[in-house]
């Protein structure tokens, strides 16, 4: 390096690089900015032209049954609700994600009967009576559950949203197999599809509740 | 199971650190994401809340002739249908518009916008409205769409201006770097190879779908979104405005605490720009989640093409190269005019190049419009590099592994673009090949199986992309702390990382350090998300403005103490003079009455050089960037830093099948951790990027532009039982550029090292080579070279003529 630049003490002078790009689209956004639609004037909210459906009000649908984490409640469904469905906008148990929404990911697995499932993949109207365990359901009074622990201890998350679903696989094998072999686990969340955490994590907190 | 292997040194690490460099498992939001209890956009809601939807394109470039919404309109419980009709011309990032305005640009971009009352009806509505389209020519060749007479012009006249070429209709940006010369040094060479590599493209997948809310706040009239982003100062606030026509002062941005992935998806806004309007129409708020489909096309990393020639001398010394890139940047521009500029950091970050030439092009193409994901090309990039270094240390007859090490720059080196580089990179690979055993003959493998191994080394880049990054902290008396900064969690756990910076500077209890949600009401610019830079950008301003606070509270104590402020300490919630634990006195004494809090302001300061435009070196006028009171060292940047990773793999391929087993995949990073744990995650987490190299990808139709695949499965995603696992090596290696700081944390920081001498960001650098190594290890084990990535069962078998 010459000593001349070594000397040079000036200001940084702006070049098209990936920051002044940026810089430069915002201010580019930023031209005309007189509001159009002045949502600084208030506005009168629209009125709904149809009421949120109800029991009374849908035609097709029926209140079910379902035993959800140990407690029985009876719930409205239509006929083509998903279990996902029901679970996150009727009962509000949020804790079972909402991603592809068509049985690939495994976010929403939740436990039907003792068998794992995709709360995505099956209509809530077909589980009338049956016992459903969700994420919620695993830390009664704020105990985190060993898998849970596991989870935290061996690092076996990143952005967390594929984790839940997860865990709920990871329960479904180790309610039937305490002592899974790797083979065992890799198998058990094959259906939970993770993008950021990966595998590794996961596998090693699962290994280590089996015993 | 083998054992893991994991470490990292840190020479000259203090003593006494709980969390920084420490390996624990401390997280303040661990305990919500674990339950499900961790709210992410997709789980919000409003009372009085429509449900928005988009309708979106059939085909990829046509003429949009007529717009029918009156069926849909008429639909109990719609409350509104926009199209561009009803929405003023505006552009994100110069070109985009909210939805399409009079010609659609790609396969699925959004026509026209439904707000109602259930999802269900929202749903029944787009199929009730009627477009009609004439189509256009389909532009997907990209070298034939960024030449001056392409087969079809997607924006005419052009809305954005390119560097080079600008007078070329599909041109988006052009760049040029120069070092040397290049055919000189193809005329000295004792070796050349040369090469044309394609690299197919790949979505974000992101865990979550994108999703917001967006409202009008009643009180201030104020228009409200709530989307997750990796930049809410650079990107969500400024570009949501813009989109709704407003100015930053009548709009409110805000980001959940913890986003539902991101990679670069999250550096767009792709729903609240939409359903703002819907929004405004409506004046209630309205919810968008795209479905799966709908977030695998808006938005994925671009389709490339490269050329690649070059050169050595008989001892394996770099004579030359010249790099040509081709970037299909897709319908709109987006980033595509920065990716091609910044996949040259590759060669500047790594290699020892006497002469070089860079050359690249992102050019309009019909498809899905690029964002940045994961490395910002440099994956990519490496799929086409390692392999020539490897082709071309094949041709000498020299070890691999030894003429990547040869020709790597070393610390204190200048390189083409005339920065000092600070790199681990020598040291990265000598790791890899230990752990790969590779001075070791490959262990056998019986037919049909072959085994292959490959070494490789890669580079990424670490940008602030802001020159002053700013965070407040505000003290209680509890003790506790409150941060607030522009701190994006996408599963980084910078969440963590902030408060392990707070809890060392401050000496409290981890559990009293707060990291406020971001806001623009109340959070400050303290950087992105993007570009590796967070723990650095955010965690030095940080580490000011604890100190800040504690300097603050020093002057208030002083005279209590009877001592000066700059011989009081502090630990546990009390300040004490110096060696006298005795004297300590609580922090609440000093924090009551009038002054119930204490503010904590920290700054820090990142200046880049501009580069000359023609040659991509830091330009003589800049100024340097070096800030050490002893005055000695002068560094011109481009980048801020980069950062090294080395990966090895050793795998088996079938003859017959073209099915691979990954054995053992060895990653290496040069970061210092300062969230250990965070880290070796990252590391991990690469093993999904192999993936990038054996099969996942958006499979595309090259005559139209649709994308035969649209699922997590169908674009072959890799499960748990794809990875190679944890029986793996995965080596964690602190070396730059924390060596180089001379600083404890009792002195003043010069702002350009970050915390520690750390934060230099990992997880790009992490998937740097996950293309190239199984590229170069299929060839290891089958003597045939790859030059189209992912490498599917379908092309072994071809290259082995089977297929």
């Amino acid at each position: 390096m010459s000593e001349e630049k070594k000397e040079e003490k000036k200001e940084a002078k702006s070049g098209v690089s990936r920051r002044t790009f940026i810089g430069g689209t915002v201010a580019g956004l930023a031209v005309g900015a007189a509001a159009a639609y002045g949502a600084s004037q208030m506005m009168a909210p629209s009125i709904p032209t149809v009421a949120p459906p109800t029991a009374e009000g849908a035609a097709y649908g029926k209140t079910i049954t379902l035993k959800v984490n140990g407690s029985s409640t009876q719930v409205f469904t239509k006929s083509n609700w998903t279990l996902l469905y029901v679970l996150r906008e009727q009962l509000n148990l949020k804790g079972t994600k909402l991603s592809c929404d068509y049985g690939d990911c495994g976010a929403c697995t939740v436990i039907i009967n003792g068998k794992s499932a995709l709360a995505c993949m099956t209509l809530a109207i077909e589980n009338d009576g049956n016992d459903i365990q969700t994420i919620e359901g695993l830390s009664p009074g704020g105990k985190l559950h060993p898998i849970q622990q596991a989870f935290i201890d061996n690092h076996a998350y990143s952005c967390g949203y594929c984790i839940p679903g997860m865990i709920m696989s990871a329960k479904a094998l180790l309610d039937k197999n305490s002592s899974p072999s790797e083979d065992d686990v890799r198998a058990g969340i094959s259906g939970n599809l993770c993008r950021c955490t990966g595998y590794v994590g996961p596998i090693r907190a699962i290994m280590k509740v089996g015993k | 199971m083998a054992p893991e292997i994991k470490e990292y040194k840190w020479e000259g690490k203090p003593d006494g650190q709980k969390y920084i460099g420490v390996r624990n498992n401390k997280n303040p939001d661990a305990v919500g994401v674990v339950t499900g209890a961790m709210e992410y956009v997709q789980d919000m809601t409003m009372s009085g809340m429509l449900y928005g939807r988009m309708k979106t394109s059939t085909v990829a470039h046509a003429k949009i002739k007529s717009i029918d919404t009156s069926a849909a309109k008429a639909m109990p419980g719609v409350a509104a249908v926009l199209t561009a009709d009803d929405i003023p011309d505006v552009r994100m990032f110069g070109d985009e518009p909210v939805v399409a305005r009079g010609k659609v640009m790609y396969y699925m971009e959004p026509v026209a916008l439904v707000a109602a009352e259930t999802p269900e009806i929202a749903e029944a509505a787009l199929e009730k409205i009627k477009v009609e389209y004439e189509e256009l020519p389909v532009g997907i060749d990209i070298e034939a769409m960024a030449s001056a007479n392409p087969p079809t012009v997607l924006h005419s006249p052009k809305l954005v201006k390119s560097r080079f070429l600008d007078e070329r209709p599909n041109m988006i940006n052009a760049t040029i770097g120069i070092h040397g010369d290049a055919d000189k040094g193809f005329a000295e060479s004792d070796a050349i190879v040369e090469g044309k590599w394609d690299v197919a493209r790949f979505t974000h997948t992101t865990a979550g779908p994108n999703g917001a809310v967006t409202w009008i706040d009643p009180g201030d009239g104020r228009l409200n979104t709530m989307e997750e982003t990796q930049s809410l100062f650079q990107n969500l606030y400024p570009v949501f405005a813009g989109a709704m026509n407003m100015s930053m002062s009548k709009v409110r941005a805000r980001s959940p605490r913890r986003m539902s992935g991101a990679y670069g998806n999250r550096s767009y806004v792709h729903v609240s720009s939409r359903i703002g309007w819907l929004t405004l129409k409506t004046g209630r708020p309205v919810k968008m989640v795209l479905t799966r489909d709908e977030a695998t096309q808006i938005t994925c990393r671009p389709r490339w093409r490269f050329y690649f020639k070059v050169g050595c001398k008989k001892d394996g010394t770099l004579t030359s190269g010249k790099f040509t890139a081709y970037n299909a940047n897709g319908g709109y521009g987006r980033f595509g005019a920065g990716i091609v500029r910044n996949a040259y950091f590759q060669f500047t970050g790594n290699w020892r190049f006497p002469n070089f030439r860079y050359d690249s092009f992102a050019a309009y193409t019909n498809e899905t419009p690029m964002q940045n994901l994961h490395t910002f090309a440099h994956q990519e990039v490496c799929f086409a590099v390692n392999q020539a270094m490897d082709m071309l240390a094949e041709k000498i007859g020299m070890d691999k592994y030894q003429f990547k090490r040869k020709n790597l720059l070393v610390n204190d080196e200048l390189n083409i673009a005339d920065e000092i580089v600070r790199s681990g990179a020598v040291e990265a690979i000598d790791l890899a090949a230990k752990y790969i055993n590779w001075s070791q003959p490959k262990a056998s493998a019986s037919a049909p199986w072959k085994r292959g191994r490959a070494i490789d080394v890669g580079n990424v880049y670490i940008n602030p992309l802001v020159t002053k990054p700013l965070v407040h902290v505000r003290l209680n008396s509890n003790p506790g702390c409150e941060i607030f900064a522009s701190i994006h969690d996408l599963g980084t756990q910078i969440n963590a990382t902030a408060t392990f910076i707070a809890a060392e500077v401050l000496k409290i209890p981890l559990e009293n350090i707060v990291v406020t949600s971001l806001d623009t009401d109340h959070t400050v610019f303290s950087g992105s998300a993007y570009a590796n830079q967070q723990a650095f950008a955010a965690g030095t301003p940080l580490m000011f403005a604890c100190q800040d606070a504690l300097n603050k509270m020093y002057q208030q104590a002083a005279p209590a103490l009877k001592a000066k402020p700059e011989d009081l300490d502090t630990k546990d919630g009390t300040i004490f003079v110096k060696g006298k634990p005795d004297t300590a006195l609580p922090w609440s004494n000093f924090m009551q009455g009038t002054t119930p809090y204490i503010l904590g302001v920290g700054e820090a300061w990142f200046p880049l050089d501009s580069e000359d435009v023609n040659t991509m070196k830091c330009a003589p006028q800049a100024c340097p960037i070096e800030v050490d009171p002893s005055g000695k060292i002068t560094w011109h940047r481009l980048n801020l830093l980069y950062m090294y990773a080395a990966s090895a793999i050793d795998l088996l391929v079938n003859e017959d099948t073209g099915q691979v087993i990954i054995e053992k995949f060895v990653n290496i990073s040069d970061t210092r951790p300062l969230n250990v744990w965070a880290c070796d995650q990252q590391l991990e987490m690469a093993q999904n990027y192999l993936g990038a190299g054996l099969y996942t990808q958006m499979v595309q139709d090259q005559t139209n532009g649709a994308y035969l695949a649209t699922t997590h499965l169908e674009n072959k995603f890799p499960s748990a039982l794809d990875v190679p696992g944890p029986s793996n090596c995965i080596v964690d290696h602190a070396v730059s550029p924390g060596r180089i700081s001379p600083f404890g944390i009792e002195k003043p920081w010069p702002s350009v090292w970050g915390p520690w001498g750390g934060g230099k960001g990992i997880s790009e650098a992490t998937i740097v080579n996950c293309q190239s190594v199984i590229a170069n290890a299929l060839t290891d084990a089958l003597g045939v070279r790859f030059y189209d990535a992912p490498i599917e069962p379908r092309k072994i078998l071809q290259a082995l003529g089977k297929a």
